[in-house]
C-alpha cells in the first residue's frame, strides 16, 4: 500500500510539474500572469516545473532506489504527457482543474504514505 | 535540422509503408499485451473454484507424488504457489511431445487439470506463439522491427517540427487533421515507450534465431555454449548414463534459498530425472534488486550448487536480457507500473490505428479503390474486432461448463473475432461501425462481474467473504476498461457526426463507407 501510494505522489507531481510546463508554454493565463511579476518569472516558472519532476523522482528513489525510481519517473512522465496534451484541449477545465489541484493532492498522498505499512 | 526533400520523401514512404504493412497485426500483439501484462493475476482469476492457501505452507513433495499418480518423467516442471495462485502447477512430458499440466490444491491436495486457458491465449497471443507453432515468435520479432523502422522513420520526417508535436492537438479541425495531430502527438509523446517495446520486443523475439546464427561463428556452432551465453547456465547439462536419485522438491528449494539468501523462488525445474547429473534449476527473484531475476542451478543427486545468476550475472547476454525482460514486462515498481504499462499501451493502440486513417485520408481521391476499401474494412473489422473478442473470451470464461470450458475459449475468441471482422467486410458501417462495436464490447466487458456473481463463489460482490486481490483487480479493471469504451464511444460518435469525408466518416463509424452506399 504504502508503495501505491508513493507512486500516486510522483504521479501526481508529474502531472504538476508537466502541466506548468505546459502553461509556460502555451501562455495560460495564470501563467502568463505569474510571469507578468518579473522578467525572470517565465524562467522561474520552467525551473519549477523541472523542480517537480525531478521532486517526482527523488521520491521514489527514496523509496524504492534511483534506477528503479527513474524508470518509474519516466514512464509516468510519458504517461501523463500522452494524456495531457489530446486531453486539455477536449476537457480543459478537468485538466487545467486537475493541475492546480495536483500538487496538495501529491501531498496528501505522501503524508498518507508516512503512515502506511 | 531539416530534410532534403528526397531523404523526405524516402523516409515518408518507409514509414508509411512499414506501417500500414505491420498495424493490424502489431495493434493485436500490443493490445494483448496490455492483458499480458496481468497474467498472473488473469491465471487465478480465470480458475473459478475458490482455491485458499492453508494457513501453514505444506510439503510439495507429497503433493507432486500426487499429482504425477505414478509416472515417472525424466523432466519436471513446477509452478510454485504464491503470486496469486495458490496451489502448485506440474508440468511433465507425455508421449508425442505433449506436455501434461495439473494443478494440486494446497489446502485439501485435490488434483484437477487446468480448466481453463483465458491468460495464457492472451500471453502467447502478445508475441504470436503457440507450442505447436512456435516460429510465430519470430515474426512477432520481425514486426518488432517494422516497429522500430516505422518509428525511426517517423522521428526523422518530423525532427524538423518536433518541438510544436509536444502541443499541437487541435480537436476542433477537420478530422483528417484530428488524426494526425493525434497520431503525432500519441507518437511523439510515447516515443520513449514505443522505442522500448519495440526494441525489447525484437530482442526477445529473435533472440531464437539469433543465438543459431551467432552460435556458428562466434562458438564454433555450439549451441549449448551459446545457449549457456544467452540464458545462463545449466540449461543443457548432458545425462552421465549413470543412475541417481534426486533429491526431493522441498529440499531442493531449501539448497537454493540457502545458496542465496533473500531468494524467493517461483519454477522449479528438474531435467534427467533418475540420472546421476541429473540437475534442479530454481527460478525466481530477488526482492530489492532491480530486475533481479534468474536461476540457482543445482545438482539433484547431491544438492551441490553449480551456478547462480541473480548475485552475478555470468555473461553479458545475461545481463542485457534480464533488463530486456524487466523493462519490456515492467518487472520493476509493482502493480502501478504494470497499470501504466496498460495505459501507455492503449496509447499505442491508438497510434498504430490513427496511422492507418491518415494513410486513408491521405488517399482520399483513391479510396475507392480496392485496396483502400479493404484496409478501411480490415481496420474496423481486425483491428476493431479484437476489443469484443476479448470481451467475448471473459464471458466463456464465466458461461462455459469446467470440461468444456479451454476449448469453449479458444472458439468464442477466434470465432466472434471472425465473425466481426466477417461482417465488416461485407459492409463496414455495419451496427454503427466503431461506435457499435465500441459500445458493445464496454458493456461485454462492464458486465463480467455479474456473470461471475451468477456463475462463481469469488467475485466483486463478495470481496468480504473470500478475500482475493486478484478477484477485485480483474474485476474492477474490466469495469473500468468498459467505462473507458464508452467515453471513447461518445467521443468517436461526436467527431463523427461531424466528419464530412467519407473515409473519415467510415474509419469513425458514420455512414458511407469508401466505395459503398450509404
Amino acid at each position: 500500500m504504502r508503495l501505491v501510494l508513493v507512486q500516486a505522489e510522483a504521479l501526481l507531481l508529474t502531472y504538476a510539474g508537466f502541466a506548468l510546463a505546459q502553461a509556460v508554454a502555451r501562455g495560460q493565463p495564470l501563467a502568463i500572469r505569474l510571469g507578468a511579476g518579473a522578467a525572470c518569472a517565465r524562467a522561474l516558472l520552467r525551473l519549477a516545473a523541472l523542480g517537480l519532476l525531478g521532486l517526482a523522482c527523488g521520491v521514489l528513489a527514496r523509496e524504492r532506489g534511483w534506477a528503479d525510481g527513474g524508470l518509474f519517473a519516466l514512464a509516468g512522465l510519458v504517461l501523463v504527457a500522452s494524456a495531457f496534451v489530446p486531453l486539455a484541449p477536449v476537457a480543459p477545465r478537468m485538466v487545467w482543474g486537475l493541475a492546480l489541484a495536483a500538487t496538495p493532492l501529491a501531498a496528501a498522498a505522501g503524508l498518507a504514505a508516512r503512515w502506511a505499512t | 535540422m531539416k530534410l532534403s526533400r528526397h531523404a523526405f520523401t524516402r523516409f515518408w514512404d518507409v514509414h508509411g509503408w512499414a506501417g500500414v504493412a505491420t498495424a493490424l497485426v502489431l495493434h493485436v500483439m500490443v493490445f494483448a499485451g496490455a492483458f499480458a501484462l496481468f497474467r498472473d493475476e488473469l491465471s487465478s482469476w480465470q480458475e473459478r473454484a475458490p482455491r485458499t492457501a492453508p494457513a501453514q505452507p505444506a510439503p510439495l513433495a507429497p503433493l507432486v507424488d500426487r499429482a504425477l499418480g505414478g509416472a515417472q518423467p525424466r523432466e519436471l516442471s513446477l509452478a510454485l504457489p504464491g503470486h496469486g495462485a495458490p496451489y502448485l502447477e506440474v508440468h511433465w512430458p507425455g508421449g508425442g511431445g505433449d506436455w501434461t499440466e495439473t494443478h494440486v490444491d494446497l489446502a485439501t491436495g485435490a488434483v484437477a487439470p487446468p480448466t481453463s486457458q483465458l491468460a495464457v491465449l492472451l500471453y502467447w497471443l502478445h508475441f504470436l506463439y503457440h507450442p505447436r507453432a512456435s516460429w510465430g515468435m519470430y515474426v512477432a520479432g520481425l514486426l518488432a522491427v517494422a516497429l522500430l523502422l516505422a518509428l525511426v522513420t517517423g522521428v526523422l520526417i518530423h525532427i524538423k517540427d518536433l518541438a510544436r508535436q509536444l502541443h499541437q492537438f487541435r480537436p476542433g479541425k477537420t478530422v483528417k487533421v484530428l488524426w494526425s495531430d493525434l497520431h503525432k502527438v500519441l507518437g511523439v509523446m510515447g516515443l520513449p515507450f514505443q522505442l522500448m517495446i519495440a526494441f525489447t520486443g525484437a530482442v526477445l523475439g529473435l533472440a531464437g534465431v539469433l543465438l543459431a546464427l551467432l552460435s556458428g561463428p562466434a562458438l564454433g556452432g555450439d549451441q549449448a555454449a551459446a545457449s549457456a551465453a544467452l540464458w545462463g547456465g545449466g540449461r543443457d547439462a548432458r545425462p552421465s548414463g549413470r543412475p541417481g536419485r534426486a533429491l526431493d522438491v522441498d529440499r531442493l528449494i531449501a539448497r537454493a534459498q540457502a545458496a542465496v539468501p533473500g531468494f524467493q523462488p517461483r519454477f522449479l525445474g528438474l531435467r534427467h530425472i533418475g540420472d546421476a547429473a541429473a540437475t534442479a534449476t530454481v527460478w525466481g527473484e530477488l526482492p530489492g534488486r532491480l530486475f533481479a531475476r534468474g536461476e540457482v542451478v543445482l545438482g539433484a543427486v547431491d544438492g551441490r550448487l553449480l551456478s547462480e545468476s541473480l548475485t552475478r550475472a555470468p555473461t553479458p547476454g545475461v545481463a542485457i536480457g534480464r533488463w530486456v525482460v524487466g523493462l519490456h514486462y515492467a518487472l520493476y515498481g509493482g502493480l502501478v507500473t504494470r497499470v501504466v504499462y496498460a495505459l501507455l499501451a492503449a496509447a499505442t493502440c491508438l497510434t498504430i490505428l490513427s496511422g492507418n486513417w491518415i494513410w486513408l485520408t491521405r488517399r482520399e481521391g483513391r479510396a475507392a479503390s480496392a485496396g483502400n476499401r479493404l484496409l478501411a474494412k480490415l481496420t474496423i473489422g481486425v483491428g476493431g474486432g479484437v476489443v469484443p473478442a476479448t470481451a467475448a473470451l471473459f464471458w466463456a470464461n464465466r458461461l462455459a461448463p469446467a470440461s468444456a470450458r479451454q476449448a469453449a475459449e479458444a472458439w468464442t475468441f477466434f470465432g466472434v473475432w471472425a465473425l466481426v471482422a466477417l461482417l465488416f467486410l461485407a459492409r463496414a458501417s455495419s451496427r454503427g461501425g466503431w461506435v457499435g462495436l465500441l459500445r458493445a464490447s464496454a458493456v461485454a466487458f462492464a458486465a463480467v462481474p455479474l456473470l461471475s456473481s451468477v456463475g462463481t463463489d469469488a467475485h466483486l460482490f463478495n470481496l468480504g467473504r473470500h478475500g482475493r486481490a486478484e478477484v477485485l483487480g480483474v474485476e474492477l479493471g474490466l469495469v473500468l476498461l468498459g467505462l473507458a469504451l464508452l467515453v471513447t464511444a461518445a467521443l468517436v460518435r461526436r467527431r463523427g457526426q461531424r466528419a464530412a469525408a467519407p473515409v473519415a466518416r467510415l474509419a469513425l463509424g458514420g455512414p458511407g463507407p469508401v466505395g459503398e452506399k450509404a
